[in-house]
């Protein structure tokens, strides 16, 4: 089943809110970040065979944790998710730019918890926060540029500029709307664009902040 | 050398350095640590990597070489022994005054 939801920086609510769907009885199957979608599917109990060690496998609904880490080198990467496995983690989603790794518990007897002190706790909203921070500085000179040349604030009343084709809006009829559909898309790219961007950055100034918010709340713990 | 950059140690990092005087990857260390304080401190994932990170960056534990292909196994370096030393130190004479008074 697909449920959506959009976490940003909350790491702790979208644990909690991940590991209150396992313990209905399903496991987090696979993840698409950007558009909010978790898809779940019925959970399966571990075979007895494989873990005898454990009787109450039916009953195990394994805990998901989350942790934010960007790796240069697919190698650092792998060493990452080995030391995890080790553990007793599966990594379920997660590669080694895309910052958030989502793991599984694979059995029982294993830590449920990825960090065992707050200040580890904060370490991850504080690697979060200087991402984002990082990103809008990184593309700050283009901001810069972009309202510079003033086409920053979507100008709404000349959007008839934004199209280029040459004799548009003396054509008619089906010639019209022929050429002006097809343009539209490339139009709004030029209006709009700049002003996406700007949007862009602050929510990721917005994000960044409020990761920093939440690394200062977990360090005080 | 000013050592005292480097203290005082957290009760993670104490643990880890002298878990590593010996070679030994990031699991084992775990285990080690566990056994070290009969239970008490059990580092879980996250921060375990997170620490390793911060002495590596430290040098206070170094990369070694190892059979073991998967893993990469690590030790305390001698300015981390030295360290570790002057921490333990500083801890000894915390609990020689806590003796004067009866704790």
């Amino acid at each position: 089943m697909r449920k959506y939801r959009l976490f940003f920086t909350n790491i702790s609510k979208e644990e909690a809110w991940i590991n209150q769907i396992t313990a209905q009885g399903y496991r987090l199957k696979k993840i698409a970040p950007f558009l909010g979608q978790y898809t779940f599917e019925e959970h399966q109990p571990i075979a007895k065979n494989s873990s005898q060690e454990f009787s109450n496998t039916e009953t195990f609904f394994p805990q998901v944790r989350i942790d934010f880490r960007i790796f240069s080198k697919q190698e650092t990467f792998k060493d990452y998710l080995n030391l995890f496995e080790d553990y007793g983690w599966c990594h379920i989603a997660g590669t080694k730019s895309s910052g958030f790794q989502y793991f599984e518990q694979t059995h029982p007897g294993c830590d449920d918890e990825i960090f065992s002190d707050p200040s580890s706790r904060a370490g991850c909203y504080q690697r979060i926060s200087h991402f984002c921070l990082e990103l809008v500085i990184l593309y700050l000179p283009l901001l810069i540029m972009f309202s510079s040349s003033g086409r920053l604030i979507p100008d709404f009343q000349h959007w008839k500029e934004w199209y280029f084709t040459p004799g548009l809006w003396e054509m008619s009829g089906k010639n019209f709307w022929a050429a002006f559909l097809f343009e539209t898309p490339f139009a709004l790219g030029r209006g709009l664009s700049a002003a996406l961007f700007l949007i862009i950055l602050i929510c990721y100034g917005y994000f960044g902040l409020k990761a920093l918010y939440y690394y200062q709340k977990e360090k005080k713990h | 050398m000013n050592l005292s950059k480097y203290l005082p140690l957290t009760e993670t990092t104490w643990y880890i350095l002298v878990a590593l005087l010996e070679p030994g990857h990031g699991y084992f260390i775990m285990q080690k640590v566990e056994q070290l304080s009969e239970g008490k401190v059990r580092i879980a994932a996250g921060t375990m990597y997170g620490a390793i990170e911060n002495l590596l960056k430290q040098k206070l534990i170094v990369l070694v070489k190892s059979e073991d292909r998967r893993r990469k196994v690590y030790q305390t370096t001698d300015l981390g022994r030295e360290v570790l030393s002057l921490e333990t130190q500083r801890l000894r004479d915390l609990v020689k005054i806590a003796e004067t008074y009866g704790l």
